[in-house]
């Protein structure tokens, strides 16, 4: 890693995004706080149903209304609370300033638009471009590496194959210089192949760039290939934090380590996988003490009557469970 | 977990019997124009001369990026769909062109896991109605012995009994899939067709299904075609491995030889692109490009477009699959 | 208070109601019963089958002395005839009873036959495709065009009106929307994994039809069905009003509408009370039919 003071860009303290339903309160965040440095690449992990997208949603203020809400927490971005802003102050920084990145380009692009106009789009709505919009699409459609840019700006997006349209998805994440790009599962529905194209773009692109990325996956592998940092999300909460070599060779709480084991490792061969027994809590009335602890096998009891504090094992190394407490 | 009297590791002495063949099967898809009077313009290769054999006791793993006609070849070996030519054996007798007693006989004896657990099942039964269907279909025992079934291998499997009055959309995804696993297990078959059976599932819960499958086929004696684009679960299931590219076998082999001795490009190529969970080992994007429609498949060697190591002949002649080692065939003109 | 500060009192309570339920925990489901829907369907079920023992007096008998009474809270009005009486002398109350009979069953019998048609047409076109589903499409399509009341003059014109036009005229042009609803239906359920599943494991197409298909049609039928209901009640009276349907001396809410026309401007009661009656089954039968929607829906996606 580089150099001296990194410098914080967005800050996320003690966020809680609920969703109010007739059959209870849904605490997707329940007091998530972590920082992302300029220039990073984190990588935030979790199952589903464990709130990742939701962290993320919060952070653009695009929670589904009206069940849900950001009740409480702060999301410090350059130093200012994003949840004072106004709505249209957070039009103004999404797409700008922070940009985000889908699963599925298919659904995100819309299919009766060209490609080349919904680029655009984002360009004339940030009012990056004066004159030259079409010489500054086919940049970025060469910046993300579609062949012949300038007959794709004028094709719809059924016509792009799925990594293809992921490219454009990307180009238009990019198409304003962002400080911060949130990638949310972007690989998970493409060919292996592609997926290895994709992100090697995104890690060249985020070094030309110089933005930072919030890659949100299920998938450790894919953590493992180009993030620094990883979070790691269970029922709500963080309970792991380190950088990426600390994390892979000394993972720390049981649910990472669980997580880790339980994955089969290409060549590596094992007659039974680890299996973490049971099934996430709900998240309607979660468990008192730590969420994971009913499935834990080093649970104790302390683990089931409190939540365990934060723990620094070493710098940049967080966890949160009694197994480390000092 | 385990049932009363279950003991692990009760292999049964199997003879290298060859189960399923698959010989030259094709099954193009016409592609027409206009709308009343329909004509055929092209076709879609899907599946295009593939020939493979599974061993009683294996498990085959058929592994490829969408659109290599790995989907196809599953609906083709359980027949929900004719090829347009080739043939299927089981068990040495001929399964292409069979109908009525003789297709019932095969479909007791071949079952399937699909993969969506949300929607392989029928949301508006009950799961004991679920798990007892083929009993249904097949005529098979009265209402008595099918509950006493249905109830044997739903503990089998890890479900409670008192779940079997439960409808699908109350339990998880990966209990869902039990449920399915047990419905494809209540007719006895010998062999089960697995399209893609974890790759629904969160990872934790896949680690349980991967379990059982295994625990499962050591306890029947079960013989397994996986198909699946996860080379991490195809590494850990599998006997012997067939690489799928728009719609021909690129590369068969036992796992270990597939891995060490990898032949094809392509097969190089997939294997490099598999991301590891360990931070040293780096994946490589080693080829480039998408995968071409399958409308206009290029000419020779259908990879030879996005092949790094393309000559001439590449360009004009389709390889033939050929011996390349002991069990191992691959279909490239540079091996 | 006047009327349009009801309302929205009205409307402000029951959003704030809503909200509420936000809040709450298991009280869930149960508090979002639409009580007075349903309060409304019920009645008119039980107009319907203890009509003949409610009616205060015979809808059929004339007796002109009484001709043209007003409703009970006018100045000539009388307890005996509640909402007054019709140019024939008949009580109002006891004819919109028998009314309610005969545009319900009316209603329900067409409608039934329609689904029945409908239902059946669109399993057999989506299920097995090819020259069937042609057949049956193009066969939709025709009917489709067709107007309804074009259709009930026609039927009047080859047979004596009465109930049989009205159930015939309607059977015969809402199945077609049922046939291709169930059919779009059929076709998406076709290639799901459980259809796949239940041809792995051998089952027969009219199993996997009767058993797999149809239990998963029925949850939109049931929607269609009941909101339906409201626009067929409508179809039945017009076509009575027009004089296609049921003959005097019987007569339905659409034949009261008709006979109470020409004395609109002085007895406006002939008119009004049938009107709101219909006014009110629509009304019931589509708010339910909103709320079973909403039930029957959201179950799978609980998860």
């Amino acid at each position: 890693m580089t150099n001296s003071t990194p410098e914080t860009l967005l800050e996320v303290k003690n966020l809680k995004t609920y969703f109010l339903t007739k059959q209870g309160t849904v605490r997707a965040v329940d007091d998530v706080s972590f920082s992302i440095n300029k220039g990073e690449i984190v990588g935030l992990v979790g199952e589903s149903g464990c709130g990742k997208s939701m962290t993320s949603m919060s952070i653009l203020r695009l929670v589904p209304q009206p069940a849900g809400k950001i009740v409480g927490g702060e999301i410090r971005f350059k130093g200012e609370n994003l949840l004072d802003k106004s709505e249209e102050e957070m039009r103004q920084i999404r797409g700008d300033r922070i940009s985000m990145i889908v699963q599925d380009a298919m659904v995100s692009l819309n299919p009766l638009l060209k490609v080349g106009y919904q680029l655009a789009e984002t360009l004339k709505h940030h009012g990056k471009v004066l004159g030259a919009v079409k010489d500054k699409c086919i940049e970025l459609l060469t910046k993300v590496k579609v062949p012949s840019p300038e007959t794709r700006l004028e094709a719809y997006p059924f016509q792009f194959s799925g990594g293809m349209s992921q490219r454009a998805l990307i180009a238009t994440g990019i198409a304003c210089d962002p400080d911060l790009i949130i990638a949310d599962e972007p690989t998970t529905a493409l060919d292996v192949t592609i997926q290895a194209q994709i992100l090697s773009l995104l890690k060249e692109i985020q070094e030309k760039v110089g933005a930072s990325v919030l890659l949100i996956t299920h998938d450790l592998a894919v953590v493992a290939q180009i993030c620094t940092r990883v979070l790691v999300m269970y029922a709500g909460r963080i309970v792991e934090e380190a950088d990426i070599d600390t994390f892979f060779n000394n993972p720390s709480h049981p649910y990472a380590k669980g997580l880790i084991q339980s994955v089969p490792v290409l060549y590596k061969e094992v007659d039974r996988l680890f299996t973490i027994e049971g099934q996430p809590p709900s998240l309607f009335n979660p468990p008192l003490g730590c969420r994971f602890a009913p499935r834990c096998p080093d649970a104790m009891d302390k683990c089931l009557e409190t939540y365990p504090p934060k723990t620094t094992l070493e710098d940049g190394h967080y966890v949160s469970c009694w197994l480390y407490e000092k | 977990m385990y049932p009363v009297g279950f003991t692990k590791n009760k292999k049964r002495t199997m003879t290298t019997k060859q189960l399923l063949k698959i010989d030259g099967l094709k099954r193009y898809f016409p592609v027409t124009k206009g709308m009343v009077l329909q004509k055929v313009i092209g076709h879609v290769k899907a599946v295009d001369d593939i020939s493979f054999v599974v061993n009683e006791g294996e498990t085959f793993s058929l592994v490829g990026e969408s659109g290599c006609g790995k989907s196809t070849t599953a609906n083709l070996v359980l027949k929900l769909d004719d090829p347009t030519a080739g043939d299927l054996y089981f068990n040495g007798e001929k399964i292409t062109g069979m109908n009525g007693p003789g297709l019932q006989n095969y479909r007791r004896s071949l079952q399937a896991v699909f993969q969506d657990p949300f929607r392989s099942l029928n949301p508006r039964r009950k799961v004991k109605a679920i798990i007892a269907q083929p009993l249904e279909a097949q005529k098979i025992g009265t209402k008595q012995s099918r509950a006493k079934k249905v109830a044997e291998l739903m503990d089998i499997v890890g479900l409670r009994p008192r779940q079997a009055e439960l409808y699908p959309h109350e339990f998880s995804g990966g209990q869902r899939q039990r449920i399915a696993i047990a419905r494809a297990l209540v007719l006895d078959p010998k062999a089960l067709v697995l399209d893609e059976p974890v790759s629904a599932l969160d990872v934790s819960i896949q680690a349980q299904i991967l379990n059982l499958l295994k625990d499962l086929q050591t306890m029947f004696g079960l013989t397994y075609l996986m198909i699946s684009h996860d080379l991490a679960v195809v590494d850990h299931m599998s006997t012997n491995i067939g690489v799928m590219y728009l719609g021909s076998l690129v590369e068969v082999a036992p796992r270990k030889e597939l891995f060490n001795n990898t032949k094809h490009p392509y097969t190089r190529a997939l294997l490099d692109s598999v991301p590891v969970a360990d931070p040293s080992i780096k994946m490589k994007a080693t080829v480039e490009g998408e995968v071409p429609s399958p409308i206009n498949l290029p000419s020779g060697c259908r990879f030879h477009p996005r092949c790094p190591l393309a000559e001439e002949k590449c360009l004009k002649e389709n390889p033939k699959s050929r011996e390349v080692g002991p069990n191992h065939f691959a279909a490239c003109h540079l091996v | 208070m006047t009327a349009k500060q009801t309302i929205i009192s009205l409307a402000l309570f029951w959003r704030k109601n809503a909200e509420a339920e936000g809040e709450s925990s298991e009280k869930g489901i149960k508090r979002r019963v639409p009580w007075l829907p349903l309060g409304l369907v019920m009645f008119f079920m039980i107009l319907v089958v203890f009509g003949p023992w409610l009616v205060p007096h015979d809808p059929f008998k004339a007796n002109l002395r009484n001709a043209i009474q007003p409703p009970v809270w006018s100045e000539q009005g009388s307890v005996t005839h509640l909402l007054g009486t019709d140019p024939m002398g008949r009580d109002i109350v006891s004819r919109l009873i028998y009314g309610a009979r005969i545009t319900l069953f009316v209603s329900l019998v067409s409608l039934g036959l329609a689904v029945g048609i409908g239902v059946s047409l669109g399993l057999i076109a989506g299920f097995f495709g090819g020259i069937a589903d042609m057949v049956i499409m193009r066969t939709v399509d025709v009917f489709l065009a067709l107007p309804p009341i074009m259709v009930a003059i026609l039927i009047a014109a080859v047979m004596d009106p009465g109930v049989q036009t009205v159930v015939l005229a309607i059977g015969f042009t809402a199945w077609s929307h049922y046939t291709r609803q169930v059919r779009g239906e059929v076709l998406s359920l076709k290639n799901t994994d459980f259809v796949r599943q239940a041809k792995v494991a051998g089952c027969s197409n009219a199993h996997i039809l009767i058993k797999d298909i149809l239990p998963n049609v029925a949850n939109t039928l049931i929607i269609l069905f009941t909101l339906d209901i409201g626009r067929i009640i409508v179809a039945s009276a017009t076509l009575s009003f027009l004089g296609l349907g049921v003959q005097p001396p019987l007569a339905d809410w659409g034949m009261m509408l008709s006979e109470g026309r020409k004395y609109i401007v002085y007895a406006w009661w002939l008119v009004t009370f049938p009107g709101v009656f219909i006014l009110l089954t629509v009304l019931g039968f589509n708010l339910c039919g909103d709320w079973l929607r909403d039930i029957l829906d959201p179950k799978q996606k609980l998860r």
